[in-house]
């Protein structure tokens, strides 16, 4: 019983018409077991998208290797491939767009059940749309099943969406930021529902989002990945990410989700800033560390020159930064 | 049209009403709204999307669909020479001198609102030009220079830059270095932080309060994410269905909101500090606001509801102290947990 | 749409006529204009097509009664020789209808499936064809009809295929585009992630957004080959047959403009073609109402 989904050294690079290619992703390796919720998190521009559409199989990656299920990708046969793209589901972060507004919910979810199940028979269609229906959480069903998107608020389209990718099995589902257009107030019932599913059905999720407090939520005692520009610079355990951040970057950006009132929070650190206002962009992929012209704690001479390897802090907790390699060498 | 309080009131929306003509018929997106910001104040409107915050605020800088209308109430607004004025009385002419130089708005989304063909300083130009025509092209790109210093931006890569070459984030604090160009006194912003990263929106959020201060404006945000209403707000107003149903300073708001609706919101955001056995999320959805119910909209979804509230929608009463007042019949009491 | 609530069989294939006639019942009424035109669509049709029996053409010529005033016998007067104008109007919309509507269904097919098709493919076979369409397009179409008809005996018939054929170019363009855009959309890429058929994603998931379009470019090619029509008539390239442009043509060269007693003769047909092209057009919008879901109560 091996890995669900192994990513080693991934790459994803775009050509570009004047120069040479732009590196997005670099040196991407994670690992997920089925049942496992990993929580992919980084602000916008990250690439964290990016990787979600390679792990999701829509697109292609142009380094390293993507193994499902003991397959590598890229080399699969086209029954393998079938194969993996029924096993892998994506939800979409726009709800107004993800769903065809001609349909109507009922042929939405029915569709793939059509084609993948074989079912035509329309009782039994109907019965087995109910059952998904009801599992994200939209009942009464004889109010969504002849309803077209456009009659239905957003959360209420996310779950559509859910159902549909249910309807396919999947073994693995993207979760692309997909309570991001959702109102505050609606999103962890969204999430709860996920997490419900997963109890029920041992799915695995790639869980990509910029919203620290709700990866918390998410992924409770599931692994937790930091980006930055296309890199991955920490990894470890939900809870480890919050008590113990290790990279200044984790620790930036849980000093700003925490808020500097005290209304909300009742734990104050000191805040953790990082430098500058420099604007991190992929065409000018900083050398050596790419975190090192915002790092309040860079060492001049290695950080600008290296990119760290990855260390490890502890049991299961990685970190990519110059400051922990020196500590372990010495 | 000096009606308004001796209190030091900026702005003061009273009983206002907004109805859109859709094919499906009236929709009343807002109903007798009233509430009043203070010099200085920074004043959130939270509530879900569709619950009529948006229009509610575009309907003070004049900035309505034309499907939409006021059908009720007046926006009484104090000039600089003290003299109060209702916004929706002036012509055309009179309410395009107001708007930027004493109000101006930051919409949702408007990071497209840039010419993509032309350069920023352009923008900054033309909007200066439209009230001040006699200044010279130097002043205007020395106080836009002084302006964008003070949102933590360098003048002169922004205003020589095309719009597709700065980020999100820059153009969010171009826009809002835009909407300060002429020192208004009340500075409207839609959702300022929504599409925006951690860091990027913890920069603005302390750029405002800095600036609130500074400049010496009165702020009204609308948004629905409560982290920055604790950030950035000294006072809340919750609206649901079109309607407001609480005011409240905000400290006391997240200590002891009195209306279900509000404490559900508070109770439905993910914390890092919280455990998740603590979060609840309210079940249900909002109404479609084209039926027009005699109640309180909040009725199927809440959990004290009884008989009164689906017959009579409820006024606003005092709920705690003289500053804290909620639109409900049986407020609740008694301190938020918070975890 | 609460009709088709508790039963499951009311929601899919069983229904299908149901759905239909909610949904013709929903064009018809649910604008203004669109219920005007389908009103006076429905007139025109119903007279032109009954007319033969009806109303039939006065074929003998009468000259005690050339270009007569408006009378109880002769309810829209008499033409240059002596015959029932109003006979004439009600006989004319016919050929104009069934020529148009063979002209846009010839363009229709060509052009939009060619570029549903090329966008759909894409590679070698889409550039050749938008490059054949380019050239296609700067050919001016009305003075190679005006040639053509010195070459070629052409009658309403063949005119209206030769019209379809040469406006394939400009549907094609625009569908192709219409495509390529929905091709990009998130719910097609979530489609394609279902392993759904591309056989399922073009007439499923592409089609119906792309019905309201196709409606509306009907009209317009309907209307396009009205213009056609009438103007070549006008001019005096089509053979004589019997319909409003003729009329006008007749009216015209016949001087019934110089003469007021007759005015009925030349604007009741430019009057005729006016309301068959504005209920068209009305019709138009309102049917691609129909396809836009968003729009029902």
């Amino acid at each position: 019983m091996g890995d669900l989904m192994r990513l080693c050294g991934l790459g994803k690079a775009f050509p570009q018409r004047q120069r040479n290619e732009i590196t997005i992703l670099r040196n991407i390796t994670i690992t997920m077991r089925e049942g496992e919720t990993v929580c992919v998190l980084g602000e916008s521009g990250c690439g964290k998208t990016t990787l979600g559409r390679i792990v999701a199989g829509v697109s292609d990656y142009t380094a390293g290797s993507y193994r499902f299920q003991g397959k590598e990708v890229s080399e699969m046969s086209k029954e393998e491939r079938n194969q993996f793209r029924n096993s892998v589901q994506m939800i979409h972060q726009n709800p107004y767009e993800s769903l065809n507004p001609t349909m109507m919910v009922f042929d939405i979810i029915a569709n793939p059940i059509r084609r993948h199940h074989k079912i035509v028979k329309i009782e039994e269609l109907y019965e087995k749309v109910t059952e998904l229906l009801e599992t994200v959480g939209l009942t009464p069903v004889e109010d969504f099943v002849d309803k077209y998107p456009a009659f239905l608020s957003g959360g209420q389209r996310q779950r559509v969406s859910i159902a549909r990718t249910l309807a396919m099995n999947p073994k693995l589902i993207v979760v692309d930021e997909a309570t991001s257009m959702v109102d505050t107030s609606l999103r962890i019932s969204l999430l709860g529902t996920l997490k419900k599913i997963q109890e029920e059905t041992g799915v695995s999720y790639f869980f990509i989002t910029h919203d620290l407090a709700l990866g918390k939520y998410f992924a409770q005692g599931q692994k937790a990945v930091i980006m930055y520009l296309g890199q991955i610079v920490e990894e470890c355990s939900m809870e480890r990410l919050v008590e113990y951040p290790c990279h200044p970057y984790t620790k930036a950006i849980l000093s700003a989700a925490v808020g500097s009132s005290d209304i909300l929070e009742k734990d104050q650190g000191k805040k953790y800033r990082l430098t500058g206002t420099d604007n991190p962009s992929f065409k000018n992929l900083p050398s050596g560390c790419p975190l090192h012209p915002r790092c309040p704690q860079k060492m001049a001479g290695t950080c600008d020159v290296k990119i760290p390897e990855s260390a490890k802090a502890e049991q299961g907790h990685y970190v990519r930064c110059h400051l922990y390699e020196e500590e372990r060498q010495r | 049209m000096s009606s308004i309080d001796k209190n030091s009131f900026l702005f003061q929306a009273e009983n206002i009403s907004i109805s859109y003509k859709t094919k499906r018929g009236l929709l009343k997106a807002v109903q007798g709204a009233s509430f009043s910001i203070r010099s200085g104040e920074a004043a959130a409107l939270i509530g879900e999307s569709g619950c009529g915050k948006t229009t509610l605020a575009s309907s003070i800088v004049r900035a309505l669909p034309n499907a939409a209308s006021v059908t009720d109430g007046r926006l009484l607004f104090r000039k600089q020479d003290g003299q109060g004025v209702n916004l929706l009385d002036l012509n055309r002419k009179k309410m395009r001198r107001v708007l930027w130089s004493d109000i101006s708005m930051v919409f949702q989304a408007s990071q497209s609102s840039f010419n993509p063909v032309r350069k920023i300083s352009t923008q900054f130009i033309d909007t200066v030009k439209a009230h001040n025509p006699e200044k010279s092209k130097e002043e205007i790109l020395k106080k836009s220079g002084e302006i964008l210093e003070m949102v933590m931006l360098e003048p002169d890569k922004i205003l020589n830059a095309y719009p597709h070459e700065i980020s999100g984030g820059m153009k969010q604090r171009t826009l809002i270095a835009l909407a300060l160009l002429l020192d208004p006194r009340l500075v409207i912003l839609d959702e300022p932080t929504t599409a925006l990263d951690l860091l990027t929106q913890e920069k603005i959020l302390e750029m405002l309060k800095r600036l609130k201060v500074q400049m010496n404006f009165s702020l009204l945000f609308i948004t629905h994410d409560l982290g920055i209403v604790s950030e950035l707000a000294d006072y809340v107003v919750t609206m649901y269905a079109g309607r407001i149903i609480e005011k409240v300073p905000v400290r006391e708001f997240f200590e002891e909101a009195a209306h279900p609706y509000s404490r559900g919101l508070i109770k439905a955001i993910p914390r890092l500090t919280t455990e998740n056995s603590e979060l609840y999320s309210i079940p249900g959805s909002p109404p479609d606001m084209i039926d027009d119910l005699p109640g309180c909209p909040f009725y199927p979804r809440c959990s004290r509801r009884e008989d009164i509230c689906n017959k009579e929608m409820p006024e606003m009463q005092c709920a705690g102290t003289r500053e804290h007042l909620c639109a409900c019949w049986h407020p609740e009491k008694g301190v938020l947990s918070n975890g | 749409m609460d009709k088709r609530k508790s039963n499951y069989t009311t929601i899919s294939q069983s229904s299908r006529m149901k759905k239909i006639l909610t949904q013709m019942k929903f064009a018809i009424l649910h604008d203004k204009a669109g219920f005007a035109g389908f009103c006076i669509l429905a007139v025109i049709i119903v007279i032109s097509f009954l007319s033969p029996v009806v109303f039939p053409l006065d074929t003998r010529s009468d000259p005690s009664k050339i270009m007569m005033q408006p009378s109880l016998q002769h309810i829209l007067g008499t033409d240059y020789l002596g015959r029932d104008i109003w006979a004439q109007i009600a006989n004319g919309g016919r050929e104009l209808i069934i020529f148009s509507l063979i002209a846009a269904l010839i363009g229709i097919i060509l052009g939009a499936f060619l570029g549903a098709f090329s966008a759909v493919v894409g590679g070698i076979f889409d550039e050749l064809l938008s490059f054949f369409a380019d050239v296609w397009l700067s050919i001016p179409r009305f003075p190679l009809l005006v040639v053509m008809s010195g070459f070629v005996r052409l009658n309403s018939l063949t005119l209206a295929i030769v019209l379809g054929i040469l406006s394939w170019a400009g549907l094609y363009r625009t569908v192709r585009a219409e495509v390529l855009s929905l091709k990009e959309r998130e719910f097609v890429e979530a489609a394609f992630m279902q392993n759904l058929s591309k056989r399922h994603i073009i007439l499923k998931e592409i089609m119906p957004n792309l019905m309201g379009f196709i409606v509306v470019n009907f009209t317009l090619s309907m209307r396009a080959a009205i213009y056609s029509q009438v103007g070549l008539v006008f001019l005096g390239l089509l053979p004589l047959e019997q319909n409003w442009g003729v009329m006008i043509n007749q009216a015209w060269t016949q001087g019934a403009i110089y003469n007021s007693d007759s005015l009925a003769y030349i604007l009741a047909p430019t009057i005729m073609i006016c309301l068959l092209i504005m209920s068209l057009v009305w019709v138009g919008k309102a049917l691609e109402d129909v396809f836009n879901p968003a729009l029902r109560k």
